[in-house]
């Protein structure tokens, strides 16, 4: 295959329609439609309470209203319980509410303004129950006060429990030189995607079920998920992803706290309905990135080896399971990218009354990493060593060993010594020794931070493969079917880069046809940095059929065997001979002709992946890696932090397409600025008090640097051209390396994010005293 | 449903604000109420949008005075050479919100809202500045330190409009700084606003007023701090207020109730500093 696409930075075919205003989202569509009920849900006003009564009448009866909707009201075969893993969260609640984003009641009528104010006259009396808010003391309340009968958990409190067993670290941490024994706490944050949950929910008259229009991260899951949700058939719900106006995993399954409510509606009614949350709602209602609090402790000799490390990580779950595998990524991010012989890392998702725990860019690997590298800079600081040195020394390499038990190969791309060189000389690491290097003097101080990571590819568990469908048309050109949606993260780029060349033919003939279950196969989600190396793969697959009939169709045309044909650019030709080319559209025509089909499916699945029995596993074929190094200035007198300098070096493998590589980096660092410095949310009996932009801060512009980005490409034999993953790993490390730079800038470890001024001038006060 | 107007001049804005008193809500750049509107917190018969009125815009100097209209914006006060030489003022309204509502937003109805935190309303305090309030019967000026009984209550009655605010110009020795804490760069509400004005005669301060934003119910002049460092020495003064937490700061309980006692001190310290260098070089253009 030549690589005529593949590695340039082609413009992305959705960036033009949508800075110029053009591009359909959801809530578009719905404006342009007539012919639509509007939704409103009612939800509480409390984090934990007992529904004593319900009274819907005197909305039933205000003007435009079509339908009222309670538990009792929905239709028959529908289980009202959903969820992107596993379905244990109602449409309404029947009894109890366990968050605030519960929904008690809907509204459809024919305006929104008369949906609201229908929703307002819903009469609902309510017990108010304790809110609890604290894992770490729940997770030994037996049974769970929260869910009286979990579906899935039963009466423990506890969600989901995993733990990595690889020897007995007893024994080192009593021969070691250096015990590190650190608490770490990371915040719940919320993704702050510019396009609130939204969606238009059309039922079908002519076949039965319904068409799902909304942005999603996984529409064959939906599909899957609201058939099982209503009890029909999955073959009659069809599921449109549009184009996303942000997702970052949190659309995973916040999309279905709205299409579920709306499908509710539409199949009381039969009518089409839309429902869209306010901010307000996007807030309280939807996923948040879980918060953890992790108990590391790390077993060291004096060189600075690593000898074992025990981990206890208590994962806040929120009210609802949502995506929790958190617990088993937990565990096996626990001992970061070095070598450990030994280690026993626990992880437990426990059920509270906040807004469920849900994926967010990086899934729990961001929350390991900062523990883990903390970890590693108080390690440096114990033995007086350079972090730098520190890192470059334990980095597992080709043949070691992951604290999980993994042996690193070399053939799936090991590029975490380059990253961590790389940024360390762009950051100018060497300086940061110099004695005076920094005037510190002052009232602002200024330091370099270095952390890094690796990111695994893919969901990590079986079967996690994908499917698509390559259809050539009569004319030469070509719809590649992908059931992954355009997020931003430039899926219509990429793909069409590697059909233009693995087909051989311009971008221009290739029209990617996304995130519609009618018009793809299943391919898993889009979500786990893995859409570019799993379809990618199986595009490649499905390309390489069709250009296999076509030359063999060829040979008769061109009187020469296949093996000495190519397509190049539109035209099949005998390799090294321009002057024999014949258009492929006349190819494709003459296949038709002779009966030749000219669709293909394409697959492709990575190596089957088993735990072991003490769970070490090896459950990550391939590993995007990076480092991450700031430079940021602490005023000690307000406690506020100016991220200076962010940089990231990541081994993608391969860049397909590096301007939406930068565009990933880019963003992912800024997220994590936020994530690290900035965004926090309050919560106060069970309820979010800052639920706006006002109110819960994430980053401007001006709050962020530009972003310099290293692409370190060191390739995986499973990839498309050696291609990994990029979408969430760039967040990983920045905090852990924020908080390294806020080290070195003054004296003082933070083990909790984020670093903002309240908390930074807390750590700076205790410091005075204790000096 | 409210009803909406649009006065092109001061008489019919003020005959129709005698009409509706209480019931009417004076519009300009919309960025506080028209969001209380829309969240049915503020519910009036009658919308008076301010926008149209010739007489009330423009900035000019005169009889001693800086005078700012009552439908000058934000970046209009950015754009003006009579502002430019109020450094804390231009320092204060260049950290309002966003270039989007500086567009939209204006000084009268920062002072009009009476928010806590209000960047330019605070160093209009420190200013010195007077509000010129007009009703059909005539026109009164208030001094900004007497404008305020509390949060979101001013003397203003509900047939009166702000038509100017008004600023002693600055003499040779004066000098302006202000200083804002922040949690972010950019839209975002001030924790601690400080401004300052104050005179430098011979390397000692000969008076200062100074004022703070987000630290009480309104903001509120430092008396105590202002006494303390008249008559000292620049040096003195700035260490004196380094280390001295303004006995005017009301703090309520709250989540950053410590962090403010904390930084406090600085960022009034800060806006002394700024105002000292303002002075300092105003003064070498003086000489």
């Amino acid at each position: 295959m030549k690589e005529k696409y593949i590695g340039q930075r082609v413009t992305r075919p959705d960036a033009l329609a949508k800075v110029t205003g053009q591009a359909q989202f959801a809530a578009d569509i719905a404006v342009h439609r007539d012919d639509l009920l509007h939704a409103k849900a009612l939800y509480p006003p409390y984090g934990h309470a007992r529904i004593l009564s319900i009274d819907t009448s005197e909305a039933e009866h205000m003007p435009g209203v079509v339908c009222v909707m309670t538990a009792k009201d929905l239709p028959a075969g529908c289980t009202n319980k959903y969820g992107a893993d596993e379905p244990d969260k109602p449409i309404f609640a029947e009894n109890k509410i366990v968050y605030e984003g519960d929904a008690v009641a809907a509204v459809a009528a024919e305006t929104l303004a008369q949906a609201e104010a229908a929703a307002a006259k819903i009469r609902v009396t309510y017990e108010s129950l304790p809110a609890y808010e604290d894992p770490r003391e729940l997770r030994e309340t037996y049974p769970s006060p929260i869910h009286e009968n979990h579906p899935i958990s039963g009466q423990s409190p506890v969600s989901l429990s995993a733990t990595v067993r690889n020897g007995d670290p007893g024994p080192a941490f009593e021969q070691a030189d250096v015990v590190l024994d650190h608490w770490y706490r990371t915040p719940m944050a919320d993704h702050a995607y510019l396009e609130p949950d939204v969606c238009i929910v059309e039922p079908d008259p002519v076949q039965g079920g319904f068409t799902i229009w909304s942005p999603q991260h996984a529409v064959q899951n939906a599909k899957q998920d609201m058939a099982k949700l209503f009890g029909l058939p999955q073959s009659k719900v069809r599921v449109i992803g549009t184009l996303a106006g942000g997702g970052f995993g949190g659309k995973e399954d916040s999309t279905y706290d709205v299409s579920t409510v709306a499908a509710a509606l539409a199949m009381k009614t039969g009518k089409p309905v839309s429902f869209e949350f306010t901010r307000d709602e996007v807030f309280r209602n939807t996923g948040k990135r879980h918060a953890e609090q992790i108990h590391h402790r790390l077993a060291a000799d004096k060189e600075g080896n690593i000898l074992a490390i025990d981990v206890d990580a208590v994962i806040d779950k929120g009210a609802y399971r949502s995506v929790d595998i958190l617990p088993y990524r937990g565990s096996y991010y626990a001992g970061g990218p070095y070598k450990i012989p030994v280690s026993h890392a626990k992880a437990e998702s426990v059920f509270t009354n906040h807004p469920y725990g849900c994926a967010f860019r990086g899934l729990g690997v961001p929350q390991a990493t900062f523990a883990m590298e903390g970890q590693m800079d108080y390690l440096a600081a114990e033995l007086g060593m350079d972090p730098l040195q520190l890192r470059l020394k334990n980095i597992a390499r080709a043949g070691d060993r992951l604290h999980m038990g993994q042996v690193m190969l070399e053939e799936r791309g090991l590029g975490l010594e380059e990253c961590l060189l790389k940024a360390a000389d762009a950051i100018g690491w060497k300086d940061r020794a110099k004695t005076g290097y920094y005037d510190n003097r002052g009232t602002v101080k200024r330091g370099k931070g270095i952390a890094c990571f690796l990111y695994g590819i893919g969901t990590g568990s079986s079967p996690d493969g994908a499917h698509c469908l390559v259809q050539a048309q009569r004319d030469g050109s070509f719809n590649v079917q992908v059931s992954q949606s355009e997020l931003g993260q430039g899926l219509l780029a990429a793909m069409s880069q590697i059909a233009a060349d693995a087909l051989g033919v311009t971008l221009d003939k290739i029209q990617v046809d996304y995130a519609d279950t009618a018009a793809s196969l299943l391919a898993g989600p889009t979500t786990s940095s893995r859409s570019t190396m799993y379809v990618g793969n199986a595009l490649l697959s499905a390309c390489k059929i069709l250009t296999d009939r076509f030359l063999g169709y060829a040979e008769g045309v061109l009187r020469v065997g296949k093996s000495n044909l190519a397509i190049e650019d539109n035209m099949v030709m005998v390799k090294g001979k321009p002057e024999t080319a014949v258009p492929l559209a006349e190819i494709v025509e003459g296949a038709y002709t002779a009966q030749i089909p000219l669709a293909a499916i394409g697959s492709w699945y990575p190596p089957r992946v088993f735990f072991n029995e003490d769970m070490t596993n090896d459950q990550m074929h391939t590993y995007t890696f990076g480092a991450c190094a700031v430079e940021i200035a602490v005023d000690t007198e307000t406690g506020i932090i100016a991220v200076e300098r962010c940089l990231l070096a990541a081994d993608v493998g391969k860049a397909i397409n590096p301007d939406t590589v930068e565009g990933q980096m880019q963003g992912g660092l800024t997220q994590g600025i936020g994530w690290s410095v900035m965004e926090e949310i309050f919560m106060e009996n069970g309820r979010m008090k800052n639920h706006s932009y006002h109110d819960y801060l994430i980053p401007t512009a001006m709050d962020v640097p530009d972003m310099e980005t290293i692409i370190v490409e060191h390739p995986s034999d499973l990839g498309p051209c050696g291609a990994k993953g990029i979408g969430e790993p760039p967040l990983v490390a920045t905090a852990p390396a924020i908080r390294s730079a806020f080290w070195d800038a003054t004296g003082i470890f933070i083990d909790e994010i984020p670093l903002t001024p309240v908390r930074v001038m807390k750590a700076l006060k205790r410091k005075d005293c204790a000096e | 449903m409210a009803e909406f107007f649009r006065p092109e001049d001061l008489q019919q804005a003020l005959s129709l604000l005698a009409e509706y008193r209480e019931k009417a809500a004076v519009v300009n750049g919309g960025s506080d109420i028209v969001e209380d509107i829309s969240k049915g917190k503020v519910k009036p018969d009658a919308i008076v949008s301010i926008g149209g009125i010739r007489e009330l815009g423009g900035i000019r100097e005169d009889g001693g005075m800086l005078r700012i209209g009552g439908t000058v914006t934000y970046r209009q006060m950015l754009a003006s050479d009579a502002c430019q030489r109020f450094r804390g003022l231009i320092r204060a309204v260049s950290q309002v919100g966003s270039p989007a509502i500086r567009i939209v937003g204006t000084p009268a109805g920062n002072l009009g809202t009476a928010a806590p935190a209000a960047d330019c309303a605070t160093m209009l305090l420190a200013l010195g500045a007077q509000v010129v309030l007009q009703c059909g019967e005539g026109q009164r000026t208030v001094p900004l330190t007497d404008f305020y009984y509390g949060r979101g209550k001013t003397q203003r009655r509900p047939d009166e409009l702000i038509v100017s605010i008004d600023v002693p110009s600055l003499a040779p020795g004066e000098g302006t700084g202000y200083y804002r804490v922040a949690r972010r760069k950019a839209q975002d509400i001030g924790k601690i606003l400080a401004g300052c004005r104050l005179t430098l005669e011979n390397g000692a301060v000969r008076e200062a007023k100074i004022s703070l934003g987000a630290l009480n119910a309104c903001i509120v002049r430092a008396r105590s701090l202002e006494e303390a460092v008249a008559g000292k020495t620049a040096a003195e003064a700035l260490g004196y207020l380094k280390r001295t937490f303004p006995e005017e700061a009301g703090l309520r309980e709250s989540y950053f109730r410590e962090y403010k006692e904390q930084v406090t001190s600085s960022a009034v310290a800060r806006a002394f500093a700024l105002a000292l260098e303002d002075a300092a070089e105003r003064s070498g253009l003086w000489q």
